[in-house]
């Protein structure tokens, strides 16, 4: 009930005075506003949802009792094991090269900037497909790796097919391939980033070397990581093509090479969309910390004031 | 004002050019310890690439930048310049400190971690004798208790005097400041104003480049006119603000006084 | 404990050796299969969807020559021995054959939805009967393929340890595998096995000098041996897994027993026409003919 003889003078400096002024006003009373579209959409969506789930687990095409079978066997965990380590190793590879190329193609050097550009260029022009296949060959292209003074005697000289294995050849063709499309991802986070960040610190008489790492990666994070989260997602699922080899160890040749045998395709491929599925929202978790952890200072609620 | 035994800044036949375009013509300055120098004139006279060659944010096309003596960027044998290596320039910034119109504070540090980055990362103190250094500076900059605040949780003022704090914790023997109020809300500037004058109260060696006249006269030792990458009128704040002799000194200052 | 090869049984391999080796290039080969004759008392058995289809589809990875492979004019028809078949096997039901090209392992699956019948040079194995019904229409035995002249020195009497390139999902990838594991029962290296998606992969793997070896059904073999132009050499097999015959299964969905006694009528009208043989002339491997198709043979390539 409001009583018209108080003054209601609102004093920041007294909140029980506010609180107690707030008390005293009469809110309007509204009747809530109805949503017929809504709630018809509700009935809609949940009628045809249920239909769809009845569909998929009452259907014996599916074959629910191989996919029970086969979801924890021990080739199919092998199988996600071998490829959460390329999906790793490969973005192990990529990032620590990508960062490399960013830098080449930004110091003044035009050797180091063709080199770089060269690298993108042809990594980024051709299929994975035919990279991987390319570096399965690399024992026959190349049969000893050796090292040597140049006119001058062999210092050692090595089998390539005890260096370059499947498992070497997969992680590198994965690897050099995702280094030409997230050097292009970085170099727009390091553009993005302010001109007067390194002019500050150069003010300060830092290093190029330090104004690298303590300036420039730390912030351009925060632009680079959903797109990196993106990419790593999807080399996730790139890694399936190391079949081009051949390696063979992955979760889609496991799945697949039961379904051979079993001839039920079906069941095996939704043991392996699972798997992907499962592994992809943690890597989302694990993005969601990464961002929060980058976008401090940037995406913390501004409050002004406070003396 | 003691006589200065060597200038603290000598500037001497300074050229500039961008391309074809001639930005510093032919300036000679020298600036004595303990003196504050403040640069006004219209927008592309040249300023704050004049201010930027002290500190080698702008590479001179002819002339010498001299600091304390020390020849600024190369070294001169025989008549004949060698550059330094980046390494010996980074040294030579150190010398000085620069605070910029935008502030450029860096925005993944807090207030604190801004000021303590020179000490302890470039100079490389001990973290408890950075963490001091930086307390104290913020303290002396009006900010004490602030420190954890991160730049953008801070007013443009507030992060302006941090910026001053972090230049300072360098040490440094001249300090240079680059339109340091021009991005501030005017209720802002003078927090701001306030913490130069003491510091040119307690003999900093200062080039300021700015558009507050009334500051120039308040704290300039000197006062310089730039117009078109020439310095076309130099004195004191008295000789240049009130009793201009050039004619463009008098049209710039009609405008904005 | 599996059959030994029986006196007439080597007899046969000469003579396929022979065929093999003598025939012309299969390519030049083909049957005109226009001639056939329908049977009426066939077409009228003829499922009623696929009468009025009008056609007979057949899914072939085609892409293992000399049974299927892709060329004509356009690169892109299907040709080969069991296109002749299928097309023969068509005729006599009074339709028309389309041989669809799909990856290997997709067609068993396949069968009764995607395709009518399987006609890939598949082996009938005891695995695959528990799947699909089978209509056994020829006999083949295995090979190795390798570089020639044999620059690595393979030995067929002992592949441990060596790489081994090998179609996915084939019978002689099952059949490595048991070689591999007597090899580590031995106390011996296993068998590296590099699979790939066609038979042509592999051999190619082989001949690029990435594998030391790859193993398949004869027929493939010796005509791969046979337009590698001398780079590629065949060795017979040895050992009990891989030294084998046996037949070659037209595959039918399991659940349809009466397209599968079709299809086996049909072949056997053909055998009697003089048309199966008369095929199997054509591209030189009369070595691999049968006196009957039968349903769901017993024993397993």
């Amino acid at each position: 009930m409001s009583d018209c003889g108080v003054k209601l003078t609102v004093d920041g400096r007294q909140p029980d005075r506010a609180a107690a002024a707030a008390e005293n006003v009469a809110r309007n009373r509204v009747a809530p506003r109805r949503h017929p579209g809504r709630w018809i959409a509700v009935v809609l969506i949940l009628i045809v949802s249920t239909q769809a789930v009845q569909g998929v687990m009452t259907n014996p095409n599916f074959h629910w009792d191989t996919y029970a079978e086969y979801l924890f066997s021990p080739f199919v965990l092998r199988g996600v094991g071998w490829t959460l380590v390329l999906t790793v190793a490969a973005m192990a590879i990529a990032i620590p090269l990508a960062l490399t190329l960013v830098i080449m193609r930004d110091s003044g050097n035009p050797l180091l900037k063709g080199a770089s550009w060269f690298w993108v260029w042809l990594f980024r022009g051709t299929p994975v497909y035919t990279q991987l296949a390319f570096w399965g060959l690399f024992a026959v292209l190349f049969p000893r790796i050796s090292l040597s003074v140049p006119f001058g005697p062999e210092l050692f000289s090595v089998d390539s097919r005890w260096i370059v294995t499947p498992a070497v050849a997969a992680i590198v063709g994965l690897g050099f391939n995702e280094s030409a499309y997230l050097a292009e991802i970085f170099r727009a986070g390091f553009r993005a980033i302010d001109r007067g960040q390194p002019e500050a610190a150069q003010a300060l008489g830092m290093s190029q070397a330090k104004i690298w790492t303590r300036i420039l990666i730390p912030q351009a994070m925060r632009t680079i990581i959903p797109p990196t989260g993106n990419e790593t997602i999807g080399m996730l699922k790139m890694t399936s093509l190391v079949l081009a080899v051949p390696f063979t160890l992955d979760l889609m040749f496991a799945t697949n090479a039961i379904a051979n045998r079993t001839y039920l395709p079906v069941p095996l491929l939704l043991v392996a969309a699972s798997w992907y599925l499962v592994i992809t929202s943690a890597l989302m978790v694990g993005q969601y910390y990464l961002e929060r952890y980058f976008g401090r200072g940037h995406d913390v609620v501004v409050s002004k004031g406070g003396h | 004002m003691t006589a200065p035994a060597r200038p603290a800044v000598e500037l001497e036949g300074i050229h500039k050019f961008y391309g074809h375009f001639h930005a510093l013509r032919g300036i000679d300055l020298k600036i004595g310890r303990g003196e504050v120098c403040v640069a006004i004139g219209p927008s592309g006279s040249g300023k704050s690439t004049l201010l930027r060659c002290i500190n080698q944010l702008e590479v001179v096309s002819a002339g010498r930048v001299r600091l304390n003596g020390e020849l600024q960027g190369y070294r001169e044998v025989d008549g004949q310049l060698h550059q330094l290596s980046p390494r010996q320039i980074a040294a030579q910034r150190r010398r000085t400190g620069m605070v910029f119109q935008r502030f450029n504070l860096f925005p993944h540090m807090t207030a604190l971690q801004n000021v303590m980055e020179g000490p302890l990362h470039v100079k490389k103190r001990p973290k408890g004798e950075a963490r001091e250094l930086g307390s104290s500076l913020l303290d002396r900059v009006g900010l004490g208790g602030l420190g954890g605040r991160y730049p953008n949780q801070l007013s443009g003022g507030q992060q302006q005097r941090v910026a001053i704090a972090r230049a300072l914790a360098m040490d440094p023997e001249v300090m240079l400041f680059d339109e340091p109020t021009s991005a501030l809300d005017p209720e802002l500037v003078g927090e701001v104003l306030d913490v130069i004058k003491d510091l040119a109260k307690a003999g900093m060696t200062m080039m300021l480049v700015t558009h507050e006249i009334g500051f120039a006269r308040e704290v300039g030792d000197r006062v310089i006119f730039m117009d078109h990458g020439a310095v076309v009128e130099s004195g004191t704040p008295h000789d240049v603000l009130t009793s201009a002799t050039e004619v463009r000194t008098q049209a710039f200052l009609s405008k904005v006084l | 404990m599996r059959s030994r090869i029986t006196c007439i049984g080597a007899v046969t391999l000469i003579a396929l050796a022979a065929a093999g080796g003598l025939a012309g290039p299969a390519s030049a080969g083909g049957y005109d299969t226009s001639q056939v004759k329908v049977s009426e008392a066939l077409t009228a058995r003829v499922p009623a969807h696929i009468r009025a289809a009008g056609v007979l589809v057949g899914g072939s990875d085609n892409d293992y020559a000399p049974w299927e492979y892709l060329d004509g004019a356009d690169g892109q028809t299907p040709e080969g021995i069991d296109i002749d078949i299928g097309n023969a096997i068509a005729a006599k039901l009074g339709l028309k054959y389309e041989s669809r090209t799909a990856q290997f392992t997709t067609i068993l699956p396949a069968l009764g939805t995607n395709y009518d019948i399987g006609l890939s040079a598949f082996s009938i194995t005891a695995e695959r009967k528990k799947v699909v019904n089978f209509v056994s229409y020829a006999e083949t035995g295995n090979e190795w393929i390798i570089r020639a002249g044999n620059p690595d020195g393979f030995d067929p009497k002992n592949v441990c340890g060596k790489q081994i390139a090998v179609q996915s999902g084939s019978r002689h990838e099952e059949r490595l595998g048991t070689v591999s594991q007597e090899c580590l029962e031995a106390g011996r290296p296993a068998v590296t096995l590099l699979p790939f998606k066609t038979q042509t992969e592999a051999v190619t793997r082989v001949a690029a000098g990435g594998a030391a070896a790859t193993v398949t059904g004869s027929a493939t073999a010796y005509y791969a041996a046979h337009v590698s132009d001398g780079a590629l050499e065949t060795v017979r097999p040895m050992g009990e897994a891989l030294d084998v015959r046996g037949y070659n299964g037209i595959a039918i969905a399991k659940a349809d027993m009466e397209l599968t006694q079709l299809v086996a009528d049909a072949v056997n009208e053909l055998i009697k026409d003089g048309t199966y043989n008369a095929i199997l002339e054509a591209w030189g491997m009369a070595g691999v003919g049968v006196k009957e198709a039968i349903v769901n043979p017993k024993g397993e390539h």
